[in-house]
This record gives C-alpha cells, sequence and structure tokens, in this order.
C-alpha cells in the first residue's frame, strides 16, 4: 500500500493529476471522517475535507517520501479542523450540538436486521451523545481522542505527526478520557 | 466517587495505554481488588472509550473526489501528453511507423516527427 501510495506521489509531484485522484479515492473515507468527528457537521467536514486535498496537492513538493504520507496528510487536516474550531469558538457549543445532531442523524449506521424499532432509536441516540461529547472536548484533547479511539492510531504515531512530545500526548489522553468519563461513564 | 487516588487513577491511564510497569500493574491490579469507588472509576473509563469506539465507520459523501479534482489548479499540457503517451504505447508506436513508412528515409529532416520524439522522452 505504502509503496503504490509513494509511486502515486512521485506522480503527481510531476504534474499528474490523475494520480493525484487515486490518492483522493484512498484517503478521502478516513480525511472526512478525522473532520466529522472533529466537526459534527456533514457540510463542514466536506468543505475541510475538501480543502486538505487541495493542500496537499498544492503543497505536495513539501512532503518527505521517508514520512508516511497518511500522517502528513491527517496533520493538514487536524489544522485546518483546528483552525476553524478556534474561529467560531464564541458560538461554538450550541452550534456544535445543532449541527453534531443533523451530521449524525444521516450517517448513522443501518441497524441489524430484526432490531425492535425501539433499539434502532436508542442507537442512534446514543450516537449523538456520543458525537455531541466528543465536541464538548477542548480541541487539543479532542484531536487525541479522535486518532486515537476512531482512526485507531498508536499515541507513538500521534505524537509524530502532531509533532508533539508523547508525554504530552499521554497527559492529554488522559484528561480526554476523564472528561468523557464525566458524561459517558455515568450511562 | 472521585476519591480514588491521583496515583491509581494516573496507573489506570497506564494501563489503558498499554504502557504500565509490571509493578504498577500489580499494585493496581491489587488495589481494585479491595477498593470499590476506583473498581468503579477504571469501569467508567473503559465504558467511555468503549461508547467512542463504537460510533459507527463514516465515509466521504459520493462524488467527493471529483468535486476535489475541479478545484485543483490545471495541471500543464506536457503532463497529459506525456501520459497518453505512456498509456497508449502501441497505438505510439504504430504511428510512428507508419509515418515513417510512408515518409521514406529523410523523413528525420523534418519537424513535425522530432515533435513525436520529443515526447517519447
Amino acid at each position: 500500500m505504502e509503496a503504490i501510495v509513494n509511486r502515486k506521489i512521485k506522480q503527481v509531484m510531476k504534474g499528474d493529476q490523475n494520480a493525484f485522484n487515486d490518492i483522493v479515492e484512498i484517503y478521502k473515507d478516513k480525511v472526512f471522517q478525522i473532520c466529522f468527528r472533529m466537526i459534527g457537521s456533514r457540510a463542514e467536514a466536506e468543505d475541510l475535507a475538501q480543502e486538505t486535498f487541495i493542500r496537499a496537492y498544492v503543497n505536495i513538493r513539501s512532503f518527505k517520501q521517508e514520512r508516511k504520507f497518511s500522517s502528513w496528510l491527517y496533520r493538514i487536516a487536524t489544522n485546518l479542523c483546528i483552525d476553524r474550531i478556534r474561529k467560531k469558538k464564541p458560538d461554538f457549543y450550541l452550534d456544535a450540538e445543532i449541527s453534531g445532531t443533523e451530521g449524525l442523524t444521516l450517517y448513522s449506521t443501518v441497524p441489524a436486521e430484526g432490531k425492535l424499532p425501539e433499539m434502532q432509536v436508542e442507537t442512534l441516540e446514543m450516537q449523538e451523545m456520543i458525537q455531541r461529547e466528543i465536541l464538548k472536548l477542548p480541541e487539543k484533547y479532542r484531536i487525541i481522542i479522535v486518532l486515537k479511539y476512531i482512526e485507531e492510531l498508536s499515541l507513538n504515531e500521534i505524537s509524530e505527526m502532531l509533532d508533539i512530545p508523547l508525554g504530552t500526548v499521554k497527559t492529554r489522553i488522559h484528561r480526554g478520557r476523564e472528561a468523557l468519563r464525566k458524561q459517558l461513564g455515568k450511562l | 466517587m472521585d476519591a480514588c487516588s491521583e496515583r491509581m487513577i494516573l496507573y489506570m491511564h497506564e494501563y489503558l495505554d498499554e504502557d504500565i510497569p509490571e509493578d504498577h500493574k500489580k499494585i493496581l491490579e491489587h488495589h481494585l481488588e479491595t477498593c470499590r469507588a476506583c473498581r468503579q472509576h477504571f469501569y467508567e473509563l473503559k465504558k467511555s472509550i468503549f461508547y467512542v469506539q463504537s460510533l459507527p465507520n463514516i465515509q466521504a459523501p459520493p462524488g467527493f473526489a471529483s468535486r476535489v479534482m475541479d478545484k485543483l489548479p490545471k495541471e500543464k499540457k506536457r503532463v497529459g501528453a506525456r501520459r497518453w503517451v505512456k498509456s497508449h504505447p502501441f497505438l505510439v508506436s504504430t504511428c510512428l511507423f507508419l509515418i515513417l513508412m510512408a515518409g521514406g528515409g529523410d523523413f528525420f529532416g523534418m519537424e513535425q516527427p522530432e515533435r513525436i520524439f520529443r515526447y517519447e522522452k
């Protein structure tokens, strides 16, 4: 996989846009997911994910091949998300709640067959609730919780990717977990 | 409920990070057997993680890639031509062959085939 991606990137560096289309296809779901979980709205997540790929394309020459492309790409995505969150801070909580609910309804999983309708609603409500709690986390904790528990990256990978010492990543994930526990732990 | 010692909570997080020294692990396990409040705290932490992990995977909306591609700055024409030559090697060599056959020996002195050769580099 890494080898295919690196070959595609070389083609992109030579100016081949078709090769970049393949890159977008490979990473679009991951990037979109990071943005959606960070921001809570489908429309904004699309906007941010698109911007991520456009920036990656324009700055492709600054990507060093000895690094992992996915880390480089996710770093762009998370930076854009954090910028966006900081910009809209004043009305953030109220806003997040509304947009989070709307996005989740569209994206919730189809429940397994044979489940009672009541259970489906419950599951959806749970998903919305969990997303809302993630959105309440301060962004520096939120980003690490999302990368660790949704993207399933290791703490080392997160530390390298965000260029933050491992000790700081640990402190932040601990605080993030404690904050989530206060809300989700009592359910 | 939150009265557990700072140290035990730190060990819980070390455990959850799968980076807990053996001696911390022993102390934590022993403590959890005896302290109900800490057991509850640990359970709530694990439950919260479970909830976050249980969120469904999300996919980019349909047509996402083409919307991105539409917004990219346009590529140089030269690259498009090179890609075309690469993806149609047989067609290119056939054309070349036909041109050379038709043109005969002194074709090399003319302008047009030279341009074709430049694409091949």
